[in-house]
Parts: structure tokens; C-alpha cells; sequence
């Protein structure tokens, strides 16, 4: 039950189609710890959220060696949670705990997306994983090419989406046994060219991808003894990182893919605000899976992501979400294709603390082209400002401002 | 008094300030304690590198962190002030000295040449410490038995602990300082034959009267009174109707140690207004929290005594007048006078320095000993600051006075020997 009033949302219709289900909302659970449980999962869907994606699961009897703790931060500025590391593995739960929860879900949840994520090790497990959730009544499958810590690809260590060959095979074996259950492949951003990834994935006959998942990192050394964070006993791996901090990449990732394949996206990672999703859009995803920001917040988050974005698309007058996807796409090109114009800092006075602050950064990092002036205010000289764009970034009052100039 | 840093929500302040260039707050301290400085030490996971930026500027950093009133100096400076507030600077202090406390790293008495220092307060003790780091010896005469002056006696027992003054002094361990505490000075001339220089910081001690009849005997000196609280031997008010004279944060330190003694209604008497009163905000939003009520425009003008004990205060209406002085005047408004009642009288209104010197200091008519920018008096090779020379009245003006007169000392020294 909500205790706060809402006022009712603009008359906005925020529901989106994907792979020809219809979602009341664009916001999904992504495979994670938050949809690791039946009654989180139902939590979830009860606050609001569009659909889940059931953590993923495999066909091996064998118990899943998970390593605690899994958890980590990267903490900046003093903000705890910029970015997330896990070395989290798959579900620990059997394919057929996960099968019993589809059927519930999709029983109580008729209007929802219910949806399972596999990750299997051979052709038939893709296939056994693909076919019994689609009898258990999943209405989509996501497959999990980009575990970082499952080493499934074709080099020990490696991904299966690290690699077109293996990607454009496995997602055939998939395609084949889930027959018109719609199949998404989830891919990792960490690869040379994610477009050419993303080619293998509508090779071999996927309905859609996700884009993309936790970036492999090393979230950090301890200094004291050396071990990697986290530690366990000592001794450390590399992480999946996730969270706000990498955003720019998946924005990039879901732009890299939208302009040069044509493929259905579920954009994930690093999303946290309606804005974040509205960017997401804008570079081609049609919906938006979110993990780290449910694991910090909490369910109730999707109200917030609702109102942002019902107000935003009243604002702009976007009648569907369908309206806003891809508009960035045409505005981003190659760097010798930029438009070459003369830009110059602009300082509004009357908003500026006096800190000083883009004059130290100008000075040491810039062009030298601010100077203080007895009341401590900048002063720009635009025969040295070349327009680089650093004080502006650099302001704490954001009063400083980039201007073409004749 | 304060919700107390936790070390993230330090950390979170510290990643608050903008690291301004040239920054204002540095220059509103008086000892200029590199602010951004030891704050991007703080954001950086040093606090021992921002602990010896902020003991190197003040000596006296871990009293200042508990009650330096920044809100006059570097906090009124801050460029977040009316955006957001500012930075908390003062309690970044206190978390700094907290989490990082070290000795002063090495001492050597370099230096064949010995200076003495006259009081053991806050400027002293600053002078002593920044004369031992240039490697002079020091003699320090403290007439107390311990080092600290007013930090040490007469602050409320409610507001200040101590343990802060002491942290201060421990760092000074091993220091070529020679404490002669529990004796008086002796003259100043000899003091001088024998030290190549001297600081003389004695403070000022001598109650300033009210001038009111039958005050000597039944008035409590505000000064006594919370010094006898510092020291264990207070004066129980329990139950009393306590009337308080003044109107400055002695007298505030005042009530709030008459609230903490028991009284049961604690009224100051102040003859200006509230704009007028020279105190911190701080101070005045506590004792108001206390329930001391202020009766301001009124000055008291007689005691009701009865068989010997106080009943009340007579006290006269005032009114300001403004004739063309910093503050407003006083006027008393004769036919406008009341009685507060009250079985307790204290009075804070100041107090004065003592002049028994024995060197001419050129005193003339002024309440504090003139000096120059360099702390330099009348008499040749003499010092001097704190209270006698400014009424300024805090501990880091205190402080920064004896960093200055060590340094014009040292100069004075080293010039010499050319
Ligand atoms: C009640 C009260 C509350 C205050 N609250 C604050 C506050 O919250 N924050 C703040 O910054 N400031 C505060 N102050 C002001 C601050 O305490 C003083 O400004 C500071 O202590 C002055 O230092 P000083 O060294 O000049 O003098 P003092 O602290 O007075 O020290 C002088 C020392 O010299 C000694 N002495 C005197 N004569 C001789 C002699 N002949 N021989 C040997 N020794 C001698 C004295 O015993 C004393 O120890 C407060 C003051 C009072 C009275
Ligand atoms: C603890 C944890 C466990 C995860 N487990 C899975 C998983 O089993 N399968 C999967 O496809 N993704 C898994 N993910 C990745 C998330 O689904 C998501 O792709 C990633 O966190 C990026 O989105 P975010 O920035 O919104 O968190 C996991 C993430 C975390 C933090
Ligand atoms: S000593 Fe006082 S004025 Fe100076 S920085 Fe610290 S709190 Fe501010």
C-alpha cells in the first residue's frame, strides 16, 4: 500500500510494446539478486515495475560455488555507491525452483512481463534451459552471454559475446528450441567491436539484446595487504562494475548498436533516474532494465521513474515512450564530421560564488585565459580561451557557459 | 553541543568545500590555518598530513576545534555562506585532532639563546610553542599550577572538556620549554636581564564593578563563580532565583553555568539591545535553550538586601541614543525602573588588566596595552598580546598573537646577530 497521496500523473501513456508484449510501464527487474526470490519478485512487481527478468539460471545439478563477500563499492566524493562490483555467480537456484516461480509469476501477474534468464554450458543445456521455461509460461527468454565471472566463451576466461562466432552459434541453439518465444541475448559492453557482436546476435536469429551488462573491473587493491577488493582471506578477483559510474558506457554501447544493427534493445546499466532512461531512449533502447539502483533504493524507485518521466514526456509533448527512442541517433556523428565553430567561456557575475575555482583549473589545465579580478571574480580573455568546455564543468554555481562567438 | 562528524559525515563536509583559490576563510582566521589544504588531506585519507597543516598554524587547534567561534572568522567567509552554508570547518577540526594526534615531531633548542614568556594562556602558550620550534629555549611563568589561563578556569563546564586543552599541551611534549607553573612572575625588568626577550601575556583578571551599593560582599563575581565550577567547588544555586549582569559571552557562560548549578530562574540584565550584544550566536541559541531569559534595555542601579541577603535588583530602564560612536549609547530613562527578584547576583561585565608592571609600557588612558603589528610594546625586547592587548577575546586571536610576537622575536633575534 502506498501511504503518500499521489497526485495523478499527467495524462501521459508511458506504456511501451516490446517483442510484441505490451509493458504498462518501461521498467524492468533486471537478472539480479532482487529477482532471485519469489516474494521479491511479487515485491517488485506490486511497486509497480513493468517486469522482471528471473536471475539466471542453469541446467547443472551442481551447486553454484558462490564467494562471499561479493560485494563492493566504488565510493567518490564522498558518495558511497558511485559504482557497485560483484563477483556474484548465476541463481543458486535449480532450473526447476526458477521454472515453478515463472508459473506463479505469470499466474498472479497476467499483465507482467515475466522473464527467465539461462545460461547454459553446451547445446543441450541451451536447449533444455530454452524449452522448459517456455512450457513453464515465461512470455521471454534472456540468455547471459556476458557473465563475467561464468567463463563460457570459447577461450577459458572469455565470454560467450566476447566472441561473433560462438555468439551467432549458441544463439541459434536457443532461437531453435524456444521456437516464437521471443529470445534476447545479453551482452557484455567489453568487447572491441559491439556492433559486430550485435550482428552475430541477429545472425543467429534473436529477437532482441540487452545492452549491456556489468563491466569487468578490479574494484580495487587494499594498500595495507595487498589484496584485491573484495577480499576474501586475502585474495580477490575481478568484478562485474556496475551502477551509476557506467552509464556513459552503456550509452555509448546501446548508441554503437542502434546505428549500425537493426535489433530490438533492452537498455540496462547504469541507469538510475528517469532522466538516465530518457538518454537511454534517445540512443535506441525501447525499455530499461535496472539492478543497482533497486539494490541501493529499493523497489519504490519505479514510482519516482514514473513520475520524472510521465512529467517529462507531458512537457515535451511526447504522446509514447516509442516517440523518444533513437532521437539522439542523428546527432551523433564521427569526430571530422563535427561542426568546426568559435566557443568562448561566458560568466554570468551575478551567480558566481568567487571561489575561483575554474581559474585554478584554466590555469593548470586549461589555456591560462582566466584571470581574478580584484573582487575575485573571473575574467575571461578570449584571445587565449581557445573554448575547451573545462571551466564550465568545473563551476560549482554553474554559472559559466560556452557561447559561440562571430 | 553540536551533533559531533561521524567519519563519513566528515568526509561528506570535506568533499563539501570547493577548494577555492586564494581562499577566504584562510585569510578570516587569525593564524590562517590552511583551510582547503587540510581538507583535501581530509578527502584524501591522510588526517595525520591535515593534522600537521592544522597544529602547525595554531597550537591551540584542538580547544579551537571545540569552541573557536568560527562564525566570526573563517565560517563568515566561506563562499557556500547563504548558498548552502558553509563549511564546517571548526568541527572538521575537531574530527582532524580526533582521529590524528601526533607530538610535534622534534625538538632541539638550536639555539643558545633563552626567551621568556609571562602567562601560560592560550598566547603563551602559542608563542612558547612557536619560540621552542625555532629552536629557542623558553621559559614560561605560569602563576597557576597548570597551563591554559581562561580555557583551563573559566569556561562553562557544559561547553568545553578539558581533555581538548590538554591534547593541545601533550603535543608540545619534549619541547625545550621550561614550565614554571604555580609561581607568579616576578618583575618584568628582571625577567628581561635574564632572556634575551619576553613575551608577556598575563591576560586580563580584574573584575570590572557595577558600581552599585553594597556590591562588594554580595555581588559574585561572574569569573570566580565559574572558576570555582571548573574546579570542583561550585556554588550550589539549587532552587535560587539568579539575576546575572552583563550582556558579553562571559556572561553567558555565566548563566549557563547558573542553569547547570541548579538555579531555578536564570534572568541576564543587558543595557543595549539584542542587535547590540557582542556575543555568539552559538552561545546565545544555547543559553536561550537553557531557558535564560534576557532582560535587555536595563542596567541595575541598587541591591534589595534583607537581613543581610539579596531579595533583588533595583534596575533602571536604558534607551539608546546614537551619538555618532561605533554603537549606540545607553540612556538611563529615570521614572522606568522595576525590580527583578533574585537571591543571586553575578556579575560579568568585564574585566580589566592588571598594571603592576615595573617597565614603562606607555599604557596612556587606553583599557588595552598598545602594541604594534609585530606585538612589539614600549619597552625594548617586550612582547606582548592576548587579552591585554586586544578585545578580540577569543583563543585563536590569543593564539596568533604569540605566533606572531615568536616570530618578530626570532627576528629581532637573528637581525641582531648580523
Ligand atoms: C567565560 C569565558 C568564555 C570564553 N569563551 C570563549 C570561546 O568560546 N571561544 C574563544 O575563542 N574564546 C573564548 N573566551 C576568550 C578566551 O578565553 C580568551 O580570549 C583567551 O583565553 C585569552 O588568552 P590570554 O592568553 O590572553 O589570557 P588568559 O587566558 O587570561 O591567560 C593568561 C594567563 O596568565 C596568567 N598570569 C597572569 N598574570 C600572571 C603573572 N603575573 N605571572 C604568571 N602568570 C600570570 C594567568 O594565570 C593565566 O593563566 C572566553 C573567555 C571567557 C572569560
Ligand atoms: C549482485 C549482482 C548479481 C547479478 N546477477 C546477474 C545474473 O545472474 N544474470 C545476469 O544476466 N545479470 C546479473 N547481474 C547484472 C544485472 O542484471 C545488470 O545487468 C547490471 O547490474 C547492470 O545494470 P545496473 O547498472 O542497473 O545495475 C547481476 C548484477 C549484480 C549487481
Ligand atoms: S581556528 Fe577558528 S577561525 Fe581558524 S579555521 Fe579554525 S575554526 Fe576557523
Amino acid at each position: 500500500m502506498r501511504s503518500i497521496p499521489v497526485r495523478p500523473l499527467p495524462a501521459v501513456d508511458l506504456a511501451v510494446v516490446f517483442l510484441g508484449r505490451r509493458l504498462e510501464n518501461p521498467f524492468i527487474l533486471s537478472a539480479a539478486p532482487s529477482t532471485d526470490d519469489l516474494d521479491m519478485a511479487r515485491a517488485g512487481l506490486e511497486a509497480g515495475w513493468a517486469g522482471v527478468v528471473l536471475k539466471t539460471t542453469s541446467m547443472e545439478g551442481t551447486p553454484v560455488p558462490l564467494a562471499y563477500p561479493m560485494m563492493s563499492t566504488m565510493e567518490w566524493a564522498g558518495r558511497r555507491l558511485v559504482g557497485m562490483g560483484n563477483i556474484d555467480l548465476i541463481s543458486e537456484h535449480h532450473i526447476d525452483a526458477v521454472e515453478e516461480r515463472v508459473r506463479v509469476l505469470s499466474r498472479e501477474f497476467p499483465t507482467k512481463l515475466i522473464a527467465a534468464s539461462i545460461m547454459g554450458s553446451s547445446k543441450e543445456a541451451w536447449q533444455a534451459l530454452a524449452r522448459r521455461l517456455r512450457d513453464a509460461g515465461a512470455h521471454l527468454i534472456e540468455c547471459s552471454f556476458s557473465c563475467p565471472q561464468g567463463s563460457m566463451g570459447e577461450r577459458p576466461g572469455a565470454m560467450l559475446a566476447q566472441s561473433a562466432p560462438a555468439t551467432e552459434k549458441a544463439t541459434g541453439w536457443v532461437k531453435e528450441a524456444a521456437g516464437d518465444l521471443p529470445v534476447l541475448i545479453k551482452i557484455t559492453p567489453q568487447v572491441a567491436d559491439v556492433a559486430e557482436i550485435a550482428r552475430a546476435v541477429k545472425n543467429g536469429g534473436a529477437d532482441g539484446i540487452t545492452a549491456s551488462n556489468s563491466v569487468p573491473a578490479l574494484m580495487g587493491v587494499d594498500i595495507e595487504t595487498f589484496a584485491p577488493i573484495p577480499s576474501l582471506g586475502g585474495f580477490g578477483t575481478y568484478s562485474g562494475f556496475t551502477g551509476p559510474a557506467i552509464k556513459p558506457l552503456t550509452l555509448r554501447t546501446v548508441a554503437e548498436i542502434a546505428r549500425h544493427v537493426s535489433l530490438p534493445i533492452s537498455g540496462n546499466g547504469g541507469i538510475s533516474t528517469w532522466s538516465d532512461a530518457v538518454e537511454l531512449f534517445a540512443v535506441g533502447a525501447q525499455n530499461i532494465q535496472i539492478c543497482t539502483a533497486v539494490m541501493h533504493h529499493g523497489f519504490r524507485i519505479v514510482d519516482d521513474l514514473c513520475s520524472g518521466l510521465a512529467r517529462y514526456m507531458a512537457r515535451k509533448g511526447f504522446t509514447k515512450v516509442a516517440d523518444m527512442v533513437g532521437k539522439a541517433l542523428p546527432h551523433i556523428v564521427e569526430h571530422d564530421e563535427l561542426p568546426r565553430r568559435q566557443v568562448r567561456s561566458r560568466v554570468d557575475e551575478t551567480a558566481c560564488l568567487r571561489c575561483g575555482v575554474c581559474y585554478v583549473a584554466c590555469r593548470d589545465g586549461g589555456h591560462r585565459a582566466i584571470t581574478m579580478s580584484e573582487e575575485r571574480l573571473p575574467v575571461v580573455d578570449d584571445e587565449r580561451c581557445v573554448g575547451c568546455g573545462l571551466c564550465p564543468l568545473t563551476c560549482p554555481a554553474g554559472c559559466i557557459r560556452m557561447e559561440a562567438v562571430a | 553541543m553540536t551533533d559531533l562528524l561521524t567519519p563519513h559525515g566528515a568526509h561528506r563536509e570535506a568533499w563539501r568545500c570547493l577548494q577555492c583559490w586564494d581562499a577566504p576563510c584562510t585569510a578570516a582566521c587569525p593564524v590562517h590555518v590552511p583551510i582547503p589544504e587540510f581538507i583535501a588531506r581530509l578527502r584524501g585519507a591522510d588526517p595525520q598530513g591535515a593534522e600537521e597543516l592544522v597544529r602547525s598554524a595554531n597550537p591551540l587547534i584542538s580547544t579551537c576545534g571545540e569552541i573557536c567561534p568560527d562564525e566570526q572568522y573563517c565560517a563568515r567567509a566561506c563562499v557556500l555562506r547563504g548558498v548552502e552554508g558553509p563549511i564546517r570547518v571548526r568541527e572538521l577540526h575537531r574530527f582532524v585532532t580526533e582521529t590524528a594526534h601526533a607530538p610535534w615531531p622534534t625538538w632541539t633548542a638550536s639555539r643558545s639563546k633563552r626567551v621568556a614568556v609571562v602567562g601560560g594562556g592560550p598566547a603563551g602558550i602559542a608563542c612558547a610553542r612557536e619560540l621552542a620550534a625555532l629552536g629557542y629555549a623558553v621559559d614560561v611563568y605560569e602563576r597557576d599550577t597548570a597551563a591554559g589561563g581562561i580555557v583551563r578556569h573559566n569556561l562553562a563546564v557544559d561547553r568545553f572538556a578539558v581533555d581538548r586543552l590538554d591534547r593541545d599541551l601533550s603535543a608540545l611534549h619534549g619541547a625545550p620549554i621550561a614550565w614554571h607553573l604555580g609561581q607568579a612572575a616576578g618583575s618584568l625588568r628582571e625577567i628581561l636581564a635574564a632572556h634575551a626577550a619576553a613575551f608577556y601575556a598575563p591576560g586580563t583578571h580584574e573584575d570590572i564593578l557595577l558600581g552599585i551599593p553594597d556590591e562588594e560582599g554580595l555581588v559574585t563575581s561572574g569569573m570566580a563563580f565559574l572558576r570555582e565550577w571548573r574546579d570542583g567547588i561550585g556554588k550550589d544555586l539549587t532552587g535560587k532565583e539568579v539575576v546575572v549582569i552583563g550582556g558579553g559571552n562571559v556572561s553567558l557562560d555565566v548563566t549557563l553555568t547558573a542553569v547547570h548549578a541548579g538555579a531555578a530562574r536564570v534572568v541576564l540584565v543587558y543595557r543595549r539591545g539584542p542587535r547590540e550584544m557582542p556575543v555568539w550566536r552559538r552561545e546565545l541559541e544555547e543559553a536561550a535553550t537553557r531557558g535564560v531569559a534576557i532582560e535587555y534595555y536595563a542596567r541595575p542601579i541598587a541591591l534589595l538586601v534583607e537581613a543581610g541577603r539579596i531579595r533583588g535588583v533595583q534596575c533602571r530602564r536604558t534607551r539608546l541614543v546614537d551619538q555618532g560612536a561605533r554603537r549606540p549609547v545607553p540612556e538611563d530613562m529615570p521614572g522606568f525602573d522595576f525590580v527583578l527578584p533574585a537571591e543571586e547576583v553575578i556579575r560579568a561585565v568585564g574585566s580589566s588588566p592588571a598594571r603592576d608592571e615595573d617597565v614603562d609600557l606607555r599604557w596612556g588612558s587606553k583599557a588595552t596595552l598598545p602594541v604594534s603589528e609585530r606585538m612589539e610594546t614600549a619597552a625594548p625586547s617586550l612582547f606582548a598580546g592576548g587579552d591585554l592587548v586586544s578585545r578580540e577575546g577569543t583563543v585563536v586571536a590569543a593564539a596568533s598573537h604569540g605566533l606572531r610576537a615568536a616570530r618578530a622575536i626570532h627576528h629581532m633575534l637573528t637581525e641582531a646577530a648580523r
